[in-house]
């Protein structure tokens, strides 16, 4: 942990609890967050994303077990805290959009009063709290700002709570925000206002976001890291610029291949990758990905690749450059 | 192709104000959806995209009997569904499937997987000899291994609920599907799978689709024909390609090119649109596009533009984009648009 770092994950993995036997989610994951930077975090549904979240919230679900690992915000661990002192910083130290809007917000309150609830640390009347809440509405480009504040939840459009959900986020002024698919229900314009505001933000409180996305696009013009997960794996992280460039990783390399915005011709019929995620419960020995990869070859099957640095920064796990087994 | 939905003068309201004004009977209403005519043919894929918040869903949920305060006319192979009565609202909702927008919260938590796909057919009394095999099939369709039946809602990742709700959606063989968002949370492989999925049903079973997507490159690669959407209005609709080859309204315009596209050297100008979002309370005069419109000019503040038709495209402006003109492409008319 360097004092550049605002996040830093070490060798988590985490289980959960079903009938049919301990479900791995996610496994030894490590990986850094920069101070005031921006990490995207990919990779295939189910991979792990949201659990890796809940972890660092301190949210993780009933069944979930924390097999091992290490979650450091600044000097503190964030595993080894107590449900209250979590609670404590959850909503001070640390803001949370959730991949479900709902999760976010409370359906029978309405969105003037969790505006203005939100900002209980702040000694203000609650005039300037409800109009510090219109404005950061107005930011977020809802319109009728001031009448939205009477209305529930229910009541406004799956963007627009997405956009509630960012707004309070961000009222906190946290030192990380970890944000899951916040801009699903955005078009193209406002997804790129939305990430523009997060950018400008996120340069004013300086704060370091975690930001979970499916959309391509976007990372590679919000992010300055990416990691790549796969069946609850990194297998590769590194500068985006230079992973978008030369992904190394073959799962890597075919997400990018079946995203639509890059395929020029009409096509009906979208690329996907041929086979299926392996079963957590049972995980294959050797790499996660042998079962659907071109390029697999002997030791895929049996030996488990180890994460590997390549180009000073960059990490990937997969045989296919490690010296050690091509040779 | 002949007509399966046929949508005319659809309007959507919704009261505002806060519980006491509606008690002092001070509330008044808003219009989500307004005046929306279109036409969905069988096998046909149409896509409706546009502005968060600008009534897509609203209309989606009209389209398929779901909405309340509604007028206008909604057939349904040829019987409108707004007068529909009990058994008939019951096939409807046989026939019509629906893919909410909110993947989790849609689904009970109450029900595991294997109630909440066996649901449709006890609901609809349809007999299944096997429905441990029926749910087994539909969600490898979707792609999702048979142990997770027994799971419930919350123990799924966002993208494996939301593959649950299309499954939901497909186990009765509906004729019409309303998709709103139903890649959002889908990593680009199992988003491919689930559309895929899709165009396979309309290609055999001849079924249409009306897809909501905020998802351009999407749009492009999977509608036939594309609606665009602007403060509950239909400001442009035409052939997929077309539309996006040679938009006409301005807002259409913007809407592309904000899309990230593959080839760089293709990128159009960002056309950025300023000004403030529309207000469905106070909504502007004239072309209520004009306040943020970047090649209006004095007139459009004041004159409401009607619906030109083009070929297999209409749209609603004066001065289309594409087309040199000094003159209105109408003549002024002060009643609303048709
Ligand atoms: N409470 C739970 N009990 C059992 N399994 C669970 C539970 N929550 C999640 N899982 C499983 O753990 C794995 C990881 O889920 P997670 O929600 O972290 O995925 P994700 O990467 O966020 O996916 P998505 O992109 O679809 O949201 C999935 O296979 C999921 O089915
Ligand atoms: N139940 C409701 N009560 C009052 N207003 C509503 C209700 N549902 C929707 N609205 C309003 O109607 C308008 C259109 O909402 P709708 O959900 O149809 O938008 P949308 O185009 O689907 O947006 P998004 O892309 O964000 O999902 C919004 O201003 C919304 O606040
Ligand atoms: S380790 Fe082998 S199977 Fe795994 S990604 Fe690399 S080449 Fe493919
Ligand atoms: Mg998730
Ligand atoms: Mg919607």
């Amino acid at each position: 942990m360097t004092r550049n770092t605002a996040l830093s994950i070490r060798d988590l993995s985490i289980s959960y609890d079903t009938p049919e036997g301990r479900l791995r989610a996610i496994r030894e994951v490590s990986f850094d967050v920069a101070r005031g930077g921006i990490t995207g975090l990919v990779g295939e549904s189910g991979c792990g994303k949201s659990t890796l979240m809940s972890a660092i919230l301190g949210l993780l679900d009933g069944a979930a077990i924390v097999e091992s690992g290490e979650i450091w915000l600044g000097e503190t661990d964030l595993l080894t805290l107590s449900r209250g002192e979590m609670r404590r910083l959850l909503g001070d130290r640390i803001g949370a959009v959730f991949q479900d809007p709902m999760r976010s917000l409370n359906p029978v309150l309405t969105i003037g009063r969790q505006m203005t609830d939100i900002q209980f640390r702040h000694r203000l009347s609650r005039r300037t709290k409800r109009e510090r809440a219109i404005e950061m509405l107005h930011k977020v480009r809802i319109p009728d700002p001031a009448a939205r504040l009477d209305r529930y939840p229910h009541e406004l459009s799956g963007g627009m709570r997405q956009r509630v959900a960012i707004a309070m986020a961000l009222m906190a002024e946290p030192d990380l925000l970890v944000a899951d698919e916040p801009t699903t229900a955005l078009d193209a314009t406002l997804e790129m206002r939305t990430i523009e505001l997060l950018r400008e933000l996120q340069q004013e409180i300086g704060c370091a976001i975690v930001f979970i996305t499916h959309h391509l696009g976007v990372v590679s013009e919000l992010c300055d890291d990416t990691v790549i997960m796969y069946a609850g794996e990194v297998v590769e992280a590194g500068p985006t610029r230079a992973l978008f460039e030369a992904p190394r990783h073959p799962y890597t390399d075919l997400l990018f291949a079946c995203d639509p915005a890059r395929i020029r011709e009409r096509s009906r019929h979208l690329p996907t990758i041929p086979g299926t995620v392996p079963g957590l419960i049972d995980v294959p020995p050797g790499c996660v990905f042998a079962e659907r990869c071109p390029e697999r070859f002997a030791p895929c099957g049996r030996l488990h690749p180890r994460p590997l640095r390549v180009r000073g920064s960059e990490a990937v796990r997969c045989h296919l450059h490690d010296p050690e087994v091509t040779s | 192709m002949s007509e399966l939905l046929s949508v005319r003068d659809l309007t959507v309201r919704f009261r505002t104000g806060s519980a006491l004004s509606r008690l002092l009977g001070r509330a008044g209403h808003v219009r989500a959806v307004t005046d929306v005519s279109f036409d969905l043919a069988q096998g046909e894929t149409l896509a409706l995209v546009g502005e968060s918040g600008s009534g897509k869903t609203t209309l989606a949920r009209a389209v398929a009997g779901l909405a309340q305060d509604v007028s206008g006319q909604v057939h349904f192979e040829g019987r409108d569904i707004l007068e529909l009565g009990a058994a008939g609202k019951q096939r409807l909702r046989r026939d019509v499937a629906f893919i909410f927008q909110d993947a989790v919260a849609s689904l009970s938590p109450r029900y595991t997987i294997r109630q909440l796909l066996a649901e449709p057919f006890q609901i609809h009394g349809v007999a299944c000899d096997d429905i441990e095999a029926e749910v087994i099939r539909l969600l490898e369709m979707v792609s999702l291994p048979a142990s997770m039946a027994d799971r419930r809602p919350h123990e799924l990742s966002g993208g494996q609920a939301r593959r649950v709700g299309v499954a939901r959606a497909l186990a009765l063989k509906p004729r019409l599907i309303v998709a709103d968002e139903p890649t959002a949370g889908l990593d680009v492989s199992v988003q491919g799978e689930v559309l895929n999925l899709l165009n396979d049903l309309r290609e055999r079973l001849g079924l249409s689709i009306l897809v909501i997507t905020h998802n351009l490159n999407i749009v492009r690669h999977v509608a036939d024909r594309m609606a665009i959407m602007y403060l509950g209005r239909l400001v442009e609709t035409g052939p997929t390609e077309t539309v996006f080859h040679d938009p006409r309204h301005p807002y259409t315009a913007a809407l592309l090119s904000a899309n990230p596209v593959v080839d760089p050297e293709a990128v159009p100008e960002r056309i950025t649109l300023d000004g403030e979002m529309p207000s469905l309370i106070a909504r502007p005069d004239g072309c209520e596009f004009h306040g943020r419109c970047p090649f209006a000019r004095p007139d459009c503040a004041t004159v409401v533009p009607r619906v030109t038709a083009d070929g297999a495209r209409a749209y609603t402006c004066r001065y289309p984009v594409g087309i040199n003109a000094t003159t209105p492409a109408e003549a002024p008319d002060e009643k609303s648009p048709a």
